[in-house]
Formats: structure tokens, C-alpha cells, sequence
């Protein structure tokens, strides 16, 4: 369960309720690859304070894979190289995004990504 | 130029319409097909964006008075804007604390997992104006004949807000609404185990995000659970 404010001095103050729910499934490591996918189903309550509420369900899915660089992987200080790609479906406009990209490394204790988006 | 579509009869008319006069021979007109095609996928509709940069323009004197766009993505490519780039630099760290419990030592791990994010983009491309709902004032073909190298027309490729007041069109040049902006996001996830147990996992989300050139900020609170199986 999200709740989120926007205030903004060039469009209208919203207020949101977003209740979330997320699947993540983990498939069999090749190798030194994981491979993930990353769904989540969110229903945006939105209260816009100049405009009309509006209410809609997102959907969002990312695929992904996780690659250990180090000899015993979930070490402390074992590097994983990062690759996703994330997909957003809104229904209250019957589109789809595509896409965010991201691509980075991590450690169990930090984490850089740099992500690129398509539109 | 030629117009692609297809539940357009013309769809295969030339560009340009061959002399009556022949008083000379006359080449006749190349057949341009359409090359942006793929352009008028929903794709390029979603570019009003609403990934992570900024509100999109549901206005209501946006949503009647905006018109509707969507031709514009027949335009050759060399008419548009390159797609929306961003680039978000995202960092984490995790925290782990040494706790006393039932007097045996024990390492729980009490995850404190943060990330700043930088999205920053470089083009406003014509975002907010592809609105589905936005009014067909005109049809395509007049559009095309009438307002592709207008003014307004380049205004709101620039994503400057279009309105039409007393019957004209007219351009708000300090608008902005729909431009992508940088954004600076912070953002903290506290984890922790519930009643101890490991399937059952507790978790926090506070966010914070900035958007300076557009005066806006959002913050984020939630809270859930994770269970695994």
C-alpha cells in the first residue's frame, strides 16, 4: 500500500492511494545467471485537486537477469551486473509504455544502475 | 507529401498531383509510401509519459482545447522529435545492526536499503497533446493542408500548450506542462523479518522526489509484506 502526494506549482496538487500487489518469479540460474520477472498489478486512486479523481488500474512488468562476477556468488563483496527491462500498461488510457531499460552492477550492500527510457 | 493510413481511401494517391497541362513531358510523381509507420503505434501515443517524470496534463481546458495530434505521427520522421531519453543513476546501501536477543548474540539483519535516482531527459517531444480524448476538430488530411508548417503547430511539437480562444488558435509560450524534466529521487526500503520468520517479510517504502524546473514534489509512504514460497 503506497500513499503518495504531488504538489506542484504547474498543474494541479494529487493526492494517491495506490494498493499494490507483486509477484516475483525466480527461474533456474543458468550458470551464473538469474533470470527474474517482476509483476505488479497497481490500482491508482487519484484525488486531483482541480480536476477530476480519477481511478484505473496499472500494470507493470519487468524482466530481468542478475549475473555474479565473483567466485562464490552472495558473498559480501561479489559484483552482479544488472539488466531489465520494465513494461507499463494504464488502463485508464488503454496504453502501453515501453519501456525503461536499465542496466548496473551491485554488490549485497550497494547498488548503481543507469536506466534508459524508450519514450 | 502523402498521408498514411490506412482506412484512408487516397492512401495510395501520389504526393503530388500530376500537371493537367501537358505541355512538356512530365516525369511522373514518385509513389511516397509512408515511412514512419510504425509511428502511430501505441507506443508513440504513450508518449504523454507517465513512467516516473512528472504528472501528465489531465486539465480539463487541456483535455477540450488541446487538439488532437495523433496525426502529427504521420509525419516523416525528419518532422519529429527523437524519442525521450532518460538516464537514472540509482544507488543502495543496506545497514546491518548487531542486536541482543535472549541474551545470545545474534546478527539481524535490520536491511536499510536506500537509492538515489537522477532521471534526466533532453527532449520534451510532443507529450500531452496525444490525448485520446482531446476533440477532432479537423480531419487529418485538413490538418495536414492546412497547419503542418503553422506556427502552433511547431509550438506544441516544442510541447508548448495549444489553445484555441475566440475561434484562433493560439500558443502559450510559458507553457511547460508537458515537458520532460530532470528529476531527483530519493528513496529508503527498511526490511525486516516478522515474528522472526523468514518466509514472512516486512517492508517500508518512504520516497522522495524532486522535480525542480516544474516546482514539483512528490513524496511517497507505504508499507507491506512480503511473503515467500
Amino acid at each position: 500500500m503506497l500513499l503518495t502526494s504531488t504538489k506542484s506549482e504547474a498543474s494541479t496538487d494529487v493526492d494517491e492511494l495506490r494498493p499494490v500487489v507483486r509477484f516475483k518469479a525466480n527461474f533456474a540460474r543458468v550458470g551464473s545467471t538469474a533470470f527474474y520477472d517482476f509483476f505488479r498489478v497497481e490500482y491508482r486512486i487519484q484525488d486531483r485537486e482541480a480536476a477530476a479523481d480519477t481511478e484505473y488500474f496499472r500494470i507493470r512488468n519487468r524482466i530481468g537477469l542478475e549475473r555474479s562476477f565473483g567466485k562464490q556468488p552472495y558473498d559480501l563483496k561479489t559484483w552482479y551486473g544488472l539488466a531489465d527491462i520494465e513494461n507499463f500498461y494504464g488502463f485508464d488510457r488503454d496504453l502501453s509504455d515501453l519501456a525503461r531499460l536499465r542496466l548496473g552492477g551491485r554488490t549485497d550492500r550497494s547498488r548503481f544502475a543507469l536506466r534508459h527510457r524508450f519514450l | 507529401m502523402h498521408v498514411t493510413c490506412a482506412d484512408r481511401a487516397n492512401q495510395a494517391q501520389p504526393a503530388f498531383p500530376s500537371h493537367r497541362k501537358k505541355t512538356r513531358k512530365i516525369i511522373c510523381p514518385v509513389l511516397v509510401l509512408p515511412s514512419a509507420r510504425m509511428r502511430v503505434s501505441v507506443v508513440e501515443c504513450a508518449g504523454s509519459g507517465i513512467i516516473s517524470s512528472g504528472e501528465e496534463n489531465n486539465a480539463s481546458i487541456s483535455a477540450a482545447d488541446t487538439p488532437c495530434f495523433r496525426h502529427l505521427a504521420r509525419f516523416p520522421a525528419s518532422q519529429s522529435k527523437p524519442a525521450r531519453v532518460s538516464i537514472i543513476y540509482s544507488y543502495y546501501t543496506n545497514v546491518y545492526t548487531k542486536t541482543t536477543h535472549n541474551q545470545e548474540d545474534e546478527d539481524r539483519p535490520l536491511s536499510l536499503e536506500g537509492e538515489v535516482a537522477l532521471d534526466w531527459s533532453h527532449d520534451s517531444g510532443p507529450r500531452g497533446v496525444l490525448n485520446s480524448g482531446c476533440p477532432r476538430t479537423e480531419s487529418p488530411e485538413q490538418y495536414l493542408r492546412d497547419h503542418r508548417k503553422s506556427s502552433w503547430c511547431r509550438a506544441a511539437l516544442r510541447g508548448q500548450e495549444v489553445r484555441r480562444e475566440t475561434g484562433r488558435w493560439s500558443i502559450d509560450k510559458r507553457s511547460r506542462a508537458n515537458d520532460q524534466t530532470d528529476e531527483y529521487r530519493f528513496t529508503v526500503f527498511p526490511t525486516h523479518p516478522i515474528m522472526g520468520r523468514s518466509d514472512l517479510i516486512g517492508i517500508g517504502y518512504l520516497g522522495y522526489v524532486e522535480v525542480p524546473e516544474s516546482d514539483t514534489t512528490i513524496t511517497y509512504l507505504g508499507a507491506g509484506a512480503i511473503w515467500k514460497f
